[in-house]
């Protein structure tokens, strides 16, 4: 609680934003480095007897806060893991070091278990997280699977150390305080290596602390799953999630764009994972990358490398950071998902992630986004297109609803929703709006779901519809095709929210087309 | 925008499809002819994109304008599912390739052999090598591309749409085709050719059982 009374200080204070938090951690005025991973940092701030109004009561910039602080803390958890990798590997061969070298587990030589692993969630189902989910629920048994072994004991490691530290946590930020909170330092500081076993004595203690650490659980989905105590867990996750989501509406987006990061991981789904979920999922990602993909497909990947994004800096050039890791993250997912592979318009959703995350979270965000209930994404683009020929469907009998003046006047020209409207749902706009305006409209679909799409597309319509009623069908196209100067982000997405949809509607919509 | 030119009532509107694999060059095609603009790195077409241009015909008697009404589709295979909605009562379909990939070519051939089962038979045809510029890197001759031409009875043209070679003159001699094959005319209601020809899957239909049937 002490790091949250600091935080409420300099709340209280005006005296901290949510950048100057991240530079007082550098400063190491504020070190919340001495706790484990994203959720036990939240678990740790909200005591299980607060009920949901003491959680809704929590004030925006703290809220916001803490999410920055998971945020750190999931950087953090990844240095440390290089630094134990950097620490493994020989001298020289750094350069060299090929996939599975970065992975950790396969310096243990847990061969057996990767191939068992890989091998099941690549031919057997490209929702390898389902897989996932039954290999988990099982608890118990599958710890004492030959399989689970050393995942097991990695997390048992991890464990040991965050206990370690929590025990000794006040004193561990004072030393960090001196040192500047040399994250390679906090590495170093009795951080098991992967290959040191796990002690007796650590054993004890980190089975008091299973509740706090074990379970990372999904919050709206149960794509991901959570080994123990997964109700309590998911319960405090869902209120956050829901302090969050009203805060993401309440602002019309996420006020900074560092910020994005987190959320958007948060919100897809993809941040709350259990540490051993976490080094599986780093594993599986290295080995996907390594998995061969049909040919036809891994050519049109490469075509589309250069023009998806072409006028961005990062993605203008062939050897540019952009296209690499596009290509890298798409592959993978082909690799993952043969049933979907590639469909053009995802590489503008995974551009978009690239813009605001590292690789690896670029592609597991995208995996929660495509797979998880919420977003669904992969109907979108699996041959047929089933889910885009339900969102026109529904788009057609909303503008009707809410527009009905448009609607028919598009009826007369014979213009179609289809012929406009793909683009929004494929790209997510992206395709089609500056980024900056694309990106307040993700903050609320990541948020809130499909709900938001519809919404700006009927608030993109509304806002012309009179100079719509007077175009002819070829006019239209042409003018929707573009985005306008003078619509301004705010007030789109003002207009946005203004759109009386609710989840609900769409819900009942979804299931009569 | 430079692509949108006021409806005249004396223009012809003829409603033209461009189809073929991905990368060959489709948007910068219809980009060329219409904006008279050449992009290197065209943004890959998501769903399909709607251009337009009229184009004044004088040594036609007497003279006329057509306005060429340009469905830019995507090229990907699995987007042959949206592209009935496209060529279905079009005028002119371009079936695009690209002369540095003999594989665009199959893919030009499948997409004739579509429009012959599933599109209006009136519809003109035309086969089109693009990238002409490329010559070092030419997978697909001449010849080749006038021979599939000429035993599916197409009209046929090698263009670059970045250095604008016949990509004028394609379209010119696409709209007097149209002319003499009758397929369009002055004096034809515009209303009932553009309702015709755009009948999106499942709009009419609640339960879209036309779009379930795959027509590839």
């Amino acid at each position: 609680m002490l790091i949250l009374t600091a935080l409420r200080e300099k709340s209280r204070s005006g005296s901290a934003t949510l950048c100057s938090l991240c530079t007082s951690n550098k400063n190491g005025n504020i070190s919340c480095s001495s706790i484990g991973r994203p959720l036990p940092v939240l678990l740790f701030f909200f005591p299980k007897e607060w009920t949901d109004a003491d959680i809704d009561s929590l004030e925006r910039e703290e809220s916001f806060w803490l999410s920055h602080i998971v945020q750190f803390m999931y950087l953090q958890q990844k240095r440390q893991r290089q630094l134990q990798q950097h620490r493994q590997a020989a001298p020289g061969a750094a350069a060299a070091a090929s996939q599975k070298q970065r992975a950790p587990h396969d310096d243990q030589g847990d061969a057996t278990s990767r191939e068992n692993d890989g091998a099941g969630f690549q031919k057997e189902s490209p929702l390898l997280l389902e897989r996932e989910l039954s290999f988990q629920h099982d608890g118990h048994e599958a710890d004492d699977d030959d399989a689970a072994g050393n995942n097991k004991e990695a997390d048992d490691l991890l464990l040991h150390s965050i206990v370690k530290k929590r025990s000794h946590g006040d004193d561990d930020a004072k030393v960090r305080r001196e040192e500047g909170d040399d994250l390679s330092v906090g590495g170093g500081d009795g951080q098991p290596t992967a290959g040191s076993p796990s002690g007796g004595g650590g054993g004890g203690g980190a089975a008091v602390d299973d509740d706090d650490v074990a379970s990372l659980h999904r919050f709206h989905d149960p794509i991901v799953s959570t080994d123990g105590n997964a109700d309590a867990l998911l319960a405090v996750t869902q209120r956050i999630a829901a302090a969050m989501r009203r805060h993401v509406t309440l602002e019309g987006g996420v006020p900074f764009v560092s910020l994005r990061r987190i959320v958007w991981g948060f919100f897809s789904g993809s941040l709350q994972r259990s540490p051993r979920l976490a080094t599986q999922h780093h594993t599986l990602y290295n080995q996907l990358l390594a998995t061969p993909i049909d040919p036809e497909i891994s050519d049109v990947i490469q075509r589309d490398l250069g023009r998806t994004l072409p006028t961005h800096c990062l993605f203008r050039d062939p050897a540019s950071v952009g296209q690499v890791q596009l290509r890298r993250v798409l592959c993978a997912y082909a690799a993952l998902d043969p049933a979907v592979g590639y469909c053009q318009g995802m590489g503008f959703i995974v551009s978009m992630l690239l813009l605001h995350m590292p690789e690896e979270e670029a592609f597991w965000t995208f995996v929660h986004m495509m797979q998880g209930t919420q977003f669904a994404m992969r109907q979108l683009y699996l041959p047929g297109f089933p889910l885009l020929q339900q969102f026109f469907i529904i788009l057609r009998r909303l503008l009707r609803t809410f527009l009905p003046t448009l609607y028919r006047h598009f009826d007369d020209e014979g213009l179609d929703v289809a012929f406009f409207a793909a683009q929004w749902y494929m790209t997510l706009f992206v395709y089609q709006l500056p980024f900056g305006v694309a990106a307040r409209i993700w903050d609320l679909f990541l948020s809130r779901g499909w709900v938001a799409i519809f919404q700006a597309a009927l608030a993109l319509l509304q806002w012309d519809s009179e100079l719509l009623l007077t175009m002819s069908m070829e006019d239209s196209l042409l003018y929707l095709k573009e985005f306008h100067e003078g619509k301004h982000e705010e007030e789109l997405v003002r207009r946005l929210l203004d759109v009386p949809l609710h989840e609900d509607d769409l819900r009942s919509a979804m299931l009569d087309a | 925008m430079a692509s949108a030119s006021p409806t005249r009532a004396k223009d012809i509107p003829a409603k033209i499809v461009v189809l073929g694999e991905s990368a060959v060059g489709k948007s910068s095609l219809a980009l060329r002819f219409v904006r008279r603009d050449f992009i290197p790195n065209q943004e890959a077409t998501i769903g399909a994109s709607f251009l337009s241009r009229s184009v004044s015909l004088v040594d036609e008697s007497p003279p006329v304008t057509i306005k060429f009404e340009i469905w830019d589709t995507a090229g990907q295979e699995r987007y042959r599912a949206l592209a009935p909605m496209y060529y279905r009562g079009a005028a002119g379909a371009l079936v695009v390739y690209d002369i540095t990939s003999a594989d665009s070519l199959r893919k030009a051939e499948s997409w004739i052999g579509e429009l012959r089962r599933n599109a209006d038979p009136q519809t003109v045809v035309v086969l089109v090598g693009n990238k002409c510029d490329l010559e070092s890197m030419r997978q697909v001759s001449i010849q080749q591309g006038q021979d599939l031409a000429e035993k599916e009875e197409l009209l046929f043209y090698e263009t670059s749409a970045k250095d604008g070679t016949n990509v004028d003159a394609l379209f010119t001699n696409l709209g007097k085709t149209l002319l003499s094959r009758g397929v369009i005319a002055s004096g034809v209601d515009r209303r009932s050719t553009m309702s015709r020809n755009l009948q999106p899957p499942g709009s009419r239909t609640p339960k879209s059982e036309q779009q379930k049937r795959c027509d590839c």
